[in-house]
């Protein structure tokens, strides 16, 4: 049952206010999400006020600014400041995305920085990923072949490897797993425990129509549940969240078109 | 282990607190309250019926009430549930066959389907309501009523 109320231990309080313009007056007010495993206090929010020269243009050179100069104790993580890596993913002003390819000027008024929404956290901006990986393990996400293994690779026509890398660079061989579908889907957040979520369906569709593969029939079978696969009920947030423009509400609606081919 | 006994439990992070819904979750949202709000007012509706075959006088009683002129705000709501419902309902079946499956067609259909539910819901009342106008008077029905109630007993 959907519980949209956060938990007693959870529920988000002021904290404390961090003034570092420096006499600036190109300045913008972080607040933050802050959460200490070794303190046995709720969540709160840090207000950082920063001066926006002393720094780089995206949100993640914001923090990374935060770290070094005004709160050396604020967590995250943080790799390729690309948006190739996945690790930033965050909720900034309302909406997962990429620090990294977040331009702070594109956040109207203060910037709200939260961790991935309905997740366990760890510290900080650092939510718990075990589950969604173990979901990501469940599906089995490598090649499975019965036939003999060629002398050399097993070939792909083009319009073959389009189906996964998309005409236009977008399709589903594109994600980074960063999450950022996975936890804005309301179906996932009430059902994380059963539900799959965007982003392993994506990636179980990115396997199930490689021509290479050669366990559709097995893969199908393996979601066919009312939870697995049916949670999803096209509210399509993970596609407006996708850093990378990928689709996985399309994805998703590849795979239960199969399913009803597979029982016709 | 010991110290992995004491690890303090974690929160969970803010999520319906702070995520800020796009068109197509808004539009998903409103669709489920519409189908509660029919379903509810559907049984308020056979309940209505029901207490009518129980108890033919009801009927008279529940004009003066029907008659009443924001009953009739209600009743164009209603009908506007009806049609969104309906068309949010297409648009789901589109999207089961893999059509118009993006965030912008998604916005698309969610508008023609908020349109088309607006015209027809007016469409309705040009159509079948003259009747429902404000000259309309309940109370030689209600005599009629009482006077077949009076005449079978």
């Amino acid at each position: 049952m959907a519980k949209f109320t956060l938990p007693k231990k959870s529920k988000v309080t002021k904290g404390e206010k961090f003034d570092a313009r420096n006499d600036g007056t190109n300045t913008k007010n972080f607040s933050v999400y802050r959460w200490n495993p070794d303190e046995d206090k709720n969540p709160r929010m840090d207000e950082y006020d920063i001066n926006l020269d002393e720094c780089g243009p995206m949100v993640l050179d914001a923090i990374i600014h935060i770290k070094d100069n005004v709160d050396s104790t604020l967590t995250f993580r943080r790799s390729c400041r690309e948006g190739i890596c996945g690790s930033c993913a965050m909720n900034i002003d309302g909406r997962n995305r990429l620090a990294c390819l977040t331009p702070i000027n594109e956040v109207k008024g203060d910037v709200k920085i939260t961790p991935l929404p309905h997740m366990p956290v760890v510290k900080d901006l650092v939510p718990d990923l075990n589950h969604a990986y173990a979901q990501y393990a469940s599906i089995e996400p490598w090649m499975k072949t019965d036939t003999p293994a060629p002398t050399r690779e097993r070939l792909q026509s083009p319009e073959d490897a389009q189906k996964l890398n998309g005409a236009d660079g977008k399709g589903p061989a594109g994600c980074i797993l960063c999450f950022c579908c996975s936890t804005s889907c309301p179906s996932y957040w009430w059902n994380s425990d059963k539900f799959m979520g965007p982003a392993i369906l994506l990636n179980a569709w990115r396997w199930i129509t490689d021509s290479r593969d050669e366990a559709t029939g097995e893969r199908l079978d393996d979601l066919e549940d009312p939870f697995k696969l049916y949670r999803c009920h096209t509210i399509m947030n993970c596609t407006n969240a996708c850093p990378k423009d990928l689709n996985p509400a399309k994805s998703i609606a590849e795979i239960k078109k199969l399913m009803v081919e597979k029982h016709s | 282990m010991s110290e992995e006994s004491t690890l303090r439990e974690r929160p969970l992070s803010p999520h319906l607190q702070v995520y800020r819904l796009p068109y197509n979750a808004l539009m998903s949202i409103v669709g489920r309250m519409v189908g509660i709000g029919l379903c509810v007012s559907l049984l308020v509706l056979l309940g209505w019926f029901i207490a009518v075959v129980w108890n033919p006088g009801f009927y008279t009683q529940s004009l003066e009430f029907l008659n009443a002129p924001w009953v009739k705000y209600i009743a164009m709501l209603w009908a506007f549930s009806v049609f969104f419902y309906i068309g949010n309902g297409v648009r789901h079946v589109l999207w089961s066959i893999g059509i118009g499956v993006n965030e912008q067609a998604g916005i698309r259909t969610g508008n023609i389907v908020l349109m088309l539910s607006v015209i027809l819901t007016f469409a309705l009342w040009q159509f079948s309501c003259g009747c429902w106008s404000n000259d309309y008077e309940a109370a030689p029905v209600a005599e009629k009523v009482k006077a077949e109630q009076e005449s079978v007993e």
